[in-house]
């Protein structure tokens, strides 16, 4: 499936960044259209997480711009970012510990509709039946009252996809959305993170390791090495490419095997 | 321009004995996170030893190898007794909230306090001068005294040792990995236990050292340990946590601007050092040499917090009922004692809403409580307010301190947020300990009693009592507010927080400024209570007592310092009443609670709560 | 159990063993019976409450403790007062002012005093001060030298042992203005007492020699003086005379590094309480020559009154008195004279007692004057000397109060209306 005729929503215009006197990110252009699934690859210090940040806002562009729906977000605070509709998730999920699995999604809420400065009302009482409904979304309906800190990895990984949901973003950032689960949980939340992005037409560009999920899920692959774009196109024609056989997907067969347990 | 360089000479020698002490704490800070309150009782006990032992060795070695053999003897004692003191102390304490070794460290002080006067007694001792120092040499015309010449050089070579150990030896090389990552360290297979006990004991060792030779210089007293503690945080944090060369700069820059300072301003001498650490905090938020920290954690995140369910909210309400009957069966002076704990409990509950709920450490929290204090006092002395618009004024002071603190703060978080905290207070401090005549300087404000309706014991314990409820009622409902939950967020979470658009910055500024708001209020009541008001209201003990009562309760839920404040408030004012050496029985008792229950006395309540599932929220099967 | 506690508040500390032995026990006792209600005794002693700085200024204060219960004993021994015993129940306060207020507090409304003495700091003793007129009670402090407890901040309730800062300033000063100096510095710890003893002696000095010129003045802070640096700072201006207000740890500092650097070399210098042991005997064998200091000679005083006083404090605790001895035990024979004059504990009797009341001290008898409610006892002036390792007065004359404070109608003008 192609929608590359539709007008682009994220673009990455010559984007260049560098620490000290290191290139990480050298001219660097993309766009993504609208409901794509796109996947950015890359070896390690290819550049792929300095990208990533750039787009999420963490990091500012030495030069190059990023536009939301033909507009600059040069120089925007990520907090900026999503309340223009761009939700994200973490390498290492990051949710709230002190909270429920209940009142995270609440505390999104909250701040979704802008009152997160309201001094009176009980937080807990706001918003909870939208928060239940997400959590069922993502299949942790029953763990709304439990602490935060006491969910498996995965339930965690999956309350922070909610949590990225709950001002209707119309994109989603997601860096390693697999990273350290396990393999049966990666396919499901993989699976559940495709499914939603196709009922909510939500673009979605995330960064990822296992190959396995990047090309069943993926509907664009690019590949990023030394700071620029090595090659991009659907997963098929990426994964004929000479080039990013050379650099990279010869020795993605063993990172496979090795990366699961390593990074947990 | 002889004189420039020989007070230039002066502040070196002084750079060389700070730095000493200095270093020590930075190298405890930089690897096992322990803001060590005890590091200065250390030091003096550095100074006590050294005098005794050198008494003791004199008749067998004589005057020159007594001397110059007691100081390190002392100090690897001293070390020693610090070893064990980790091990048996503070090891336990590694896995629970950060602060609460500063709580234990600090019960360690108030013990040797005691201990040092009961050994040595009251009065100041005089050390032995340094044989082969005693004289001076001339320094383009300036006498220069022989024995600073050679602290000059200590400073140097301390420094060089440490970096040689730091960067060639093995252990060495642990703990700069251990500074920059604690966990890597686990990794490795490194015994990090004893890695720990390692390093607390060598900071001691620097510790007493700088003690210890002080003795020819100084007369050992019982105040050395207070004294130097304030200083040397206050080194290490200019410096940059964990930094040796940042300690040796930060020490060299106190020092001289305190050598030639005094020339200028002699005045300057009380608040100084603390310019010097807002202003390099203000500017490099991670001191000289530091690097970015993460975040101290004041809380580990926990058991989420919950509306009272019914039968907690019948047995509060019951307690409120007993407090409010008090004045049937309690005296007028148990009545004022009551007053003043339902005081000290707001004033930790405020303190409980910057650190429990917005993670931001607070060592200067009587800043706002001593502004409320004075707002109050002020507001009486020179405009005649009555007492209802008096303590509506001391808020009001308490919140422009917060709002000008808090601007300030945006960009620092941890130990440095705290230690700037610490600075606003001493500047606040100076300003009103030398203020002249509208503040009253050091003799404080008298003449702030209640008005005729409020002014018999019960009348003031049953306003003192509505206040503190309602405003206790306050801060909780605050923190169960959406604003109280944002801020929370950005404590348990700055990515996440950020990632759902909360503004950490303003959200921390407001949660200073209605912590200040509501220490001020126990300010001003106060100020009431005791009919007068003076600096000490403000000073480092009172903000140090806050920390305690917080981290002796449990900084995890609401109720942890209402207790601490209690339990602390009323056993120090009963002690101090009924007992000679209050101090050790206080401090054992504190070092007692905080290694039994690093969750804080709150934590019992948590444990007990929880046996008995009474709800959904309380019983969770553990995946 | 509730009267082995008022004992142990009351009996000094002999043996450090057993004091630790001691306060644990008193803790576990005191523990269960903080809450108690404190019942009259057979005898129905007069009961004077006290507050000081015991913990924060052992060095001052234990002595003090002492000579305050050689008081008590010797009053006892005589039949007490208006046929009662007396008995004087300690409380610390830390050196906090809230603190004090709180002992205060606790000595009125559960022991029921019948008055009020003590305090070291001045502004704890202005607190004090305050609350005794709050409460009405009759506030007699001991140390506190700040004189706007008897003038600008006076009270009716407020009686004062001790000479003030202005008073031994202006003492310093007769001997001062006798110096050829013209150039003066001064040096004191940066707080209300250094400030105002400064100013004190200025104006004092300044009245009796108009050709002085003041050249330079350091305020270190209090307990963490900068000894090097101050010093050097002293010797930048040259000054012919110095006038010194440090004390304690501060002054041991100031007076190593300034007699290393020779700055105490053919400089005079005019020292407030130098002389007193508590001062004087940390210094040993570095105590400098020559200084001219307030202070207390012990062992060299002849008068009668000082001998009785002095073979008395000996018997008792094997130890030399010190400043603070004789002021504890002057204070509780004022407080008893003060009881016994007045025929009742009755407060408004109390304070028609006290004004203008005779008592005999160590050091002679004094009056409380009835104008500003300060008493006469004086200080003895003199220089410092070594003798066999140890500091020691030489030269030395006692001062009588009196003759060093303005006349009673200009002093009560002082105070508030």
């Amino acid at each position: 499936m192609s929608c590359s005729l539709l007008p682009p929503v994220l673009e990455a215009r010559a984007l260049r960044k560098s620490y000290g006197g290191v290139v990480a990110v050298a001219g660097l252009s993309l766009s993504v259209p609208r409901g794509q699934i796109l996947a950015l690859i890359g070896p390690n210090g290819a550049g792929k997480s300095t990208t990533f940040n750039l787009l999420t806002g963490h990091l500012s562009p030495d030069s190059g711009d990023v536009l939301l729906n033909g507009q600059s977000l040069a120089g925007l605070p990520p907090r900026r970012i999503w309340r223009m509709g761009v939700g994200r998730t973490f390498q290492v999920a990051a949710t709230f510990g002190s909270m429920t699995v209940l009142e995270n999604i609440q505390m999104g809420l909250i701040s979704a509709h802008n009152r997160y400065r309201a001094l009176w009302p009980w937080a807990g009482a706001l918003y909870r039946d939208q928060a239940m409904a997400l959590l069922d979304l993502v299949g942790l309906g029953p763990l709304g009252p439990l602490p935060c800190a006491t969910l498996a990895y995965g339930d965690v990984k999956r309350l922070e996809l909610a949590l990225a949901l709950v001002n209707d973003p119309h994109v989603l950032l997601m860096d390693e959305p697999t990273a350290g689960m396990a393999l049966a949980e990666r396919e499901s939340v993989m699976e559940l993170t495709v499914t939603l992005a196709r009922q909510r037409t939500i673009t979605v560009v995330f960064t990822e390791h296992d190959m396995d999920v990047v090309f069943r899920h993926a509907d664009r692959v690019a590949v990023i090495n030394r700071g620029t774009l090595l090659a991009d196109g659907t997963p098929d024609e990426v994964q004929q490419n000479e080039q990013v056989r050379d650099v990279y997907l010869g020795r993605g067969a063993t990172y496979r095997k090795q990366a699961p347990d390593a990074e947990r | 321009m002889d004189f420039l360089l020989v007070q230039a000479l002066n502040g070196l020698a002084s750079a060389s004995s700070l730095f000493l002490v200095a270093s020590g704490l930075s190298l405890i800070f930089g690897v096992t996170r322990i803001v060590n309150f005890a590091h200065g009782a250390f030091y003096m006990l550095g100074a006590y030893g050294a005098y005794s032992l050198y008494r003791l060795l004199l008749p067998l070695l004589g005057t020159g190898w007594g001397f110059w053999l007691a100081l390190p003897l002392t100090a690897l004692a001293v070390a020693a007794v610090a070893a064990l003191v980790e091990i048996l102390i503070l090891r336990r304490l590694y896995d629970a909230p950060e602060l609460l070794q500063l709580l234990a460290t600090f019960g360690l002080t108030l013990i040797t306090e005691d201990l040092v006067l009961m050994v040595w007694g009251a009065e100041d001792l005089l050390g032995p001068r340094a044989p082969g120092l005693k004289g001076a040499v001339s320094i383009l015309g300036q006498k220069f005294p022989l024995y600073d010449l050679a602290l000059l050089a200590v400073g140097p070579v301390v420094w060089l040792a440490l970096r040689w150990w730091l960067t060639r030896t093995r252990w060495g090389l642990l703990v700069r990995a251990a500074t920059q990552d604690r966990a890597m360290v686990a990794a490795l297979g490194v015994n990090q236990a004893w890695l720990f006990t390692g390093v607390f004991a060598l900071g001691v060792f620097l510790a007493a050292l700088g003690g210890a030779i002080q003795l020819p210089r100084d007369a050992i007293h019982h105040g050395m340990g207070l004294q130097v503690i304030v200083a040397v945080f206050v080194v290490v944090v200019i410096g940059g946590l964990g930094s040796i060369s940042g300690a040796l700069l930060a020490s060299v820059l106190i020092a001289e601007l305190n050598a030639f300072g005094i020339l200028l301003f002699p005045r300057i001498t009380l608040v100084l050092m603390f310019l010097v650490m807002a202003a390099v905090l203000i500017v490099r938020p991670s001191g000289l040499l530091g690097k970015p920290q993460a975040p101290a954690q004041a809380v580990s995140p926990s058991r989420p917090w919950q509306p009272w369910q019914p039968p907690v909210r019948w047995l509060l309400l019951a307690a409120v009922g007993l407090a409010a009957s008090a004045p049937l069966w309690l005296g007028d002076y148990r009545l004022s004692v009551a007053s003043e704990i339902l005081i000290f409990m707001l004033f930790a509950a405020s303190l409980h809403l910057m650190m429990g709920v917005g993670g931001l450490i607070s060592f200067g929290h009587a800043a706002f409580f001593g502004l409320g204090a004075y707002g109050a006092a002020l507001s009486v002395h020179w405009l005649q307010a009555p007492m209802g618009l008096a303590l509506l004024n001391g808020p009001l002071l308490a919140i422009a301190g917060a709002i000008l603190l808090g601007g300030f703060c945006l960009r620092l978080s941890g130990v440095y947020l705290a230690m700037l905290t610490l600075a606003f207070a001493q500047i606040v401090w100076s300003v009103l300990f030398q203020g002249g005549e509208w503040s009253g300087g050091d003799n404080g404000l008298l003449g702030i009693w209640p008005q005729a309706w409020a002014a018999s014991p019960a009348a003031f314990y049953g306003l003192t009592l509505a206040v503190v409820v309602l405003a206790i009622l306050l801060i909780r409902r605050l923190s169960l507010s959406p604003f109280g939950y944002a801020v929370r967020g950005c404590r348990d979470n700055p990515l996440r927080a950020e990632a759902i658009g909360l503004p950490r910055g303003p959200l921390h500024w407001a949660c200073m400024v209605f912590a200040g708001a509501f220490a001020g209020l126990a300010g001003a009541l106060y100020a009431f209570l005791k009919g007068s008001v003076f600096p000490d209201s403000v000073a480092i003990p009172l903000s140090v007592d806050g920390l305690v009562m917080v981290m002796l309760g449990g900084v995890q839920s609401l109720t942890g310092p209402v207790l601490g404040a209690l339990v602390y408030k009323g056993l120090s004012m009963s002690l101090i009443s009924a007992v000679e050496y209050w101090r050790l029985i206080l401090g054992g008792l504190i070092v007692v609670l905080a290694t039994a229950l690093p969750q804080g006395l709150s934590g019992v309540i948590d444990l007990v709560r929880r046996a008995p599932p009474t709800g959904p929220s309380t019983e969770e099967p553990r995946p | 159990m509730l009267t082995w506690v008022t004992e142990t508040r009351t009996t000094t500390r002999v043996a450090v063993q057993g004091a630790i032995r001691r306060t644990l026990l008193a803790a576990a006792v005191t523990l269960s019976a903080l809450w108690g209600t404190p019942q009259a005794g057979a005898a129905e002693p007069i009961r004077i409450g006290e507050v000081n700085s015991y913990s924060r200024l052992p060095a001052f204060t234990e002595p003090y403790r002492k000579g305050l219960l050689l008081a008590q004993e010797q009053i006892n021994a005589n039949g007490g007062v208006l046929g009662r015993p007396l008995e004087v129940i300690t409380r610390d306060d830390g050196g906090k002012p809230g603190d004090a207020i709180t002992a205060a507090n606790e000595l009125l409304s559960r022991d029921q005093v019948s008055l009020l003495m003590g305090t070291f700091f001045s502004h704890v003793g202005l607190a004090v001060a305050d609350f005794a007129q709050q409460k009405k009670v009759l506030f007699l402090a001991a140390e506190p030298l700040t004189d706007a407890l008897i003038w600008s901040q006076g009270n009716d309730y407020t009686f004062r042992l001790r000479p003030s800062v202005s008073m031994q300033a202006k003492m310093l000063a007769e001997q001062a203005a006798k110096l050829p100096a013209k150039r003066w510095a001064t040096v004191a710890p940066n707080y209300e007492y250094g400030t105002s003893a400064v100013a004190a002696f200025k104006d004092a000095l300044t009245a009796l020699r108009p050709d002085i010129e003041w050249v330079g003045e350091q305020w270190p802070a209090q307990g963490n003086i900068d000894a090097a640096a101050t010093v050097q700072a002293l010797a930048l201006v040259k000054p012919e005379a110095l006038f010194n207000v440090t004390f304690g740890p501060d002054l041991t500092k100031f007076v190593r590094e300034g007699s290393v650097r020779g700055l105490f070399d053919d400089l005079p210098v005019v020292s407030l309480l130098t002389g007193e042991p508590e001062y004087l005997d940390p210094l040993g064998a570095e105590t400098p020559e020559g200084w001219i200091v307030t202070g207390y000679p012990w062992s060299q005083i002849t008068t009668p009154e000082h001998q009785a006083f002095l073979q008395a404090y000996q018997a008792k605790y094997n130890d030399y008195p010190r400043v603070g001895s004789v002021v504890g035990y002057s204070a509780m024979m004022s407080a008893a004279a003060i009881i016994k004059k007045a025929g009742s504990t009755d407060t408004a009797a109390l304070i028609a007692a006290a004004k203008g009341i005779d008592v005999a001290t160590p050091f002679g008898p004094i009056t409380f004057r009835a104008a500003d409610h300060q008493s006469t006892l004086g200080a003895f002036v003199g220089k410092t000397a070594q003798k066999d390792g140890a500091g020691v007065m030489v030269d030395f004359s006692y001062r009588n109060g009196a003759d060093y404070l303005p006349p009673p109608e200009q002093a009560a003008a002082l105070r508030p209306r």
